[in-house]
């Protein structure tokens, strides 16, 4: 059984593959960025002492992280447009994934919250802080630090399902790998550029995030 | 020389270029109790855990009820046993550790009778026999089917000493047991320590509680910096306090 | 909206019979393996663990569907090099096992190490050899610990079967789509696959938490 390998197909299409990888970063960094501020609020929704708040931030997060992301794409790109709401490709992507993301980051949130010691917050308090300032100078610079090595994680994950998007044609490297396949029939080159790609991408995204963590962990 | 439970020659340890202890020399007889004192690094619990198997050393020989264990000659080099001949010849000690090593999935009783059932392939029935006398024994005939989280640390510490009787070793090792204990917890396991001397088990005790080791020990063995310093009676080393370090060291009990 | 789902329903029956066959065998398979490779990276030599470490760590930088897709092409083209056709279900499942089976790896083998080393010595210290050491004390305590991670694992695998779609698979996502095309309306029906999912993984979840409560009996 021969494979005779034909590298030159690799490189007339690497202008693409590594915009696409570009593109599902992109598309990656903003959804979390959005799933931060939802997670947020949610979070807070969650614990705060109020009884519907609670709820409304139980039923989102189940709901997101039972129900399958690609099944959301399609809810967002092929389904809202029967109630009038019509998105271009790479916006509904990006809406999605930060729905997503949002569930995983309130949860996330909600357990570094949770983690602080009552005793901190009574400090605050005594020492007159309003509630708002207890939130930001206090509950949230310690969850952010603890939540890091959790965050850092949900960020490479969220980069990987970035390759969901080539399922309604987002220009994005699966998108082009599988192009490649289809068009050229070279299925090793085109599948393992692309988990080359995939891999080194997030290897080095990890060790990116775990310097940064080292960082801030020495103070 | 088939007399002595114990037999230790020479027994050097190094640790890539550190010492851990050399010339170790010493002898237990049957129904004798031993206690090893001195500071902390002075290689007590390491000679434990040597005996036990658990650990390897260089140089020097472990005889247990007259055979040699750990080591052998092979064509005149020394070799170590296999891990199978090992396993069997870890029931010849029991030892009681300091940090508990209960199993907590399994209850005071399952934890004691373990070793009955998977090693000496004993009956369930005949091994929870001797496992609930061996409980009662140690004052925790109520405890039997309870898990270790819900135990204090000083019935712990009984349990892990019903569980290392229950192999019926030749002699029992004791390190530091009641270092990790809170104090109110203490007097529960010495008294059960001492109740053991009494029946007449032959017992190696690494110990910081000064009072006991002269109350219940036969002899005691003075280790400082990886050497036995003295070996003498409680007499001798407690009051006597004939060489300057172990003044110095035991003044700094108020015993 | 009913009527058509009724028209639809055998095909509506067998692309939910495709997505429970996937999703437990992904599920079973990837298990197995996963525990058996969790189990050599925490106590293999440098040399045994070296190729178990490089499956793992390049199954977890790669996205699923890339890996799909890479086993459905590269698998296929292969072996219909050699005669054996591989029906797209089973590279789909392959595809799910493989996957789950890196992340029990790493499930397993984290709730290993985590186990004291002094549980391994008051185990020989009893006189126990390790392969009872193992299945006695050290597997009962991991199990605990890895449970809870596994059924997100397994929720996983549920929701990875409509990747399947995507390579042909007659799953439930893709039903749901050939019903789409013929009936116009696609959030009411897409919705109810949904719900679907959710209750899915729902049962997933209650028997996930049924077997933590069983194994984790003796923790505080």
């Amino acid at each position: 059984m021969v494979y005779y390998f034909s590298f030159r197909v690799v490189q007339s299409n690497i202008g693409h593959m590594l915009n696409g990888l570009g593109l599902g970063l992109f598309i990656g960094v903003i959804s979390l960025f959005f799933g931060i501020i939802l997670g947020l609020i949610v979070a807070f929704a969650a614990v705060s002492s109020n009884r519907a708040f609670n709820n409304i931030a139980t039923w989102y997060t189940v709901f997101f992280r039972n129900i399958p992301l690609l099944l959301l794409a399609f809810i967002v790109y092929f389904g809202l447009p029967d109630v009038g709401i019509m998105m271009e490709r790479k916006v509904s992507f990006i809406f999605t994934l930060s729905l997503y993301a949002g569930a995983y980051m309130a949860e996330i949130f909600r357990a570094g919250l949770q983690a602080i010691p009552k005793g901190i917050i009574e400090a605050g308090q005594v020492i007159g802080l309003t509630r708002f300032h207890i939130c930001w100078n206090i509950q949230l610079p310690i969850m952010f630090r603890n939540v890091l090595p959790s965050m850092s994680n949900v960020l490479i994950s969220l980069f990987k399902d970035t390759s969901l998007a080539a399922s309604i044609t987002v220009p994005e490297l699966t998108y082009f790998a599988r192009k490649l396949n289809v068009e050229t029939f070279r299925v090793l080159e085109a599948w393992l550029s692309a988990a080359f790609l995939y891999i080194v991408t997030c290897y080095l995204m990890a060790y990116l995030l775990r310097k940064l963590e080292h960082k801030l962990r020495i103070e | 020389m088939s007399e002595l439970v114990l037999k230790i020659n020479n027994l050097k340890k190094w640790y890539g270029t550190n010492k851990v202890f050399e010339d170790v020399c010493l002898e237990v007889r049957p129904k004798e109790v031993v206690s090893i004192i001195g500071p902390s690094g002075s290689g007590k619990t390491t000679l434990l855990r040597c005996i036990m198997l658990l650990e390897k050393f260089q140089e020097g020989s472990i005889i247990l009820d007259g055979d040699e264990v750990g080591y052998h000659n092979v064509n005149g080099k020394r070799k170590r046993y296999s891990e199978k001949v090992i396993s069997s010849q870890r029931i010849l000690t029991g030892i009681v550790f300091q940090s508990l090593n209960l199993f907590p999935h399994l209850t005071a009783l399952k934890n004691v009778v373990l070793g009955l059932i998977k090693v000496k392939h004993m009956d369930k029935s005949e091994a929870e026999k001797i496992g609930i006398k061996l409980l009662e024994r140690v004052d925790l005939g109520e405890k039997l089917h309870s898990y270790p989280s819900k135990l204090s640390g000083g019935q712990q510490q009984r349990v892990a000493i019903a569980r290392a009787i229950a192999m019926n070793p030749k002699i029992l090792l004791f390190d530091e047991v009641t270092s990790a204990l809170d104090p109110e917890l203490i007097g529960e396991v010495l008294n059960v320590i001492k109740q053991l001397a009494k029946d007449g088990t032959t017992m190696l005790i690494v110990t910081h509680e000064m009072s006991f080791a002269y109350e219940v020990s036969d002899k005691v063995v003075f280790m400082d910096a990886g050497k036995v310093a003295d070996i003498g009676t409680p007499q001798e080393i407690f009051i006597e306090r004939n060489s300057p370090r172990l003044k110095e060291f035991l003044s700094t009990f108020n015993a | 909206m009913f009527r058509i789902l009724y028209n639809f329903r055998i095909a509506l029956f067998f692309g939910t019979m495709n997505m429970v066959t996937a999703t437990f065998f992904a599920i079973i398979i990837g298990t197995t393996l996963g525990i058996l490779f969790g189990f050599i990276l925490c106590y293999g030599n440098k040399y045994v663990k070296f190729p178990f470490r490089l499956y793992v760590d390049l199954v977890r930088g790669i996205p699923a569907l890339v890996l799909i897709f890479s086993i459905y092409y590269i698998l296929g083209f292969f072996l219909s090099r050699v005669g054996i056709n591989l029906d797209n279900l089973k590279s789909g499942i392959i595809a799910l096992s493989a996957f789950s089976a890196a992340q029990v790896a790493e499930i397993t083998r984290g709730a290993l190490q985590s186990i004291p080393k002094d549980q391994i010595e008051a185990g020989k210290a009893i006189g126990l050899s390790f392969d009872k050491i193992f299945i006695f004390i050290l597997f009962p305590q991991a199990i605990a610990k890895i449970v809870p991670p596994w059924i997100n694992t397994a929720t996983e695998m549920c929701k990875g079967t409509t990747l399947l779609s995507l390579i042909g698979v007659r799953e439930l996502l893709l039903t749901a789509s050939q019903l789409i095309a013929t009936s116009g309306d696609a959030l009411v029906y897409y919705m109810f696959i949904g719900l679907i999912f959710f209750l899915v993984n729902t049962l997933i979840q209650l028997f996930g938490k049924l077997l933590e409560k069983k194994v984790s009996f003796y923790q505080l």
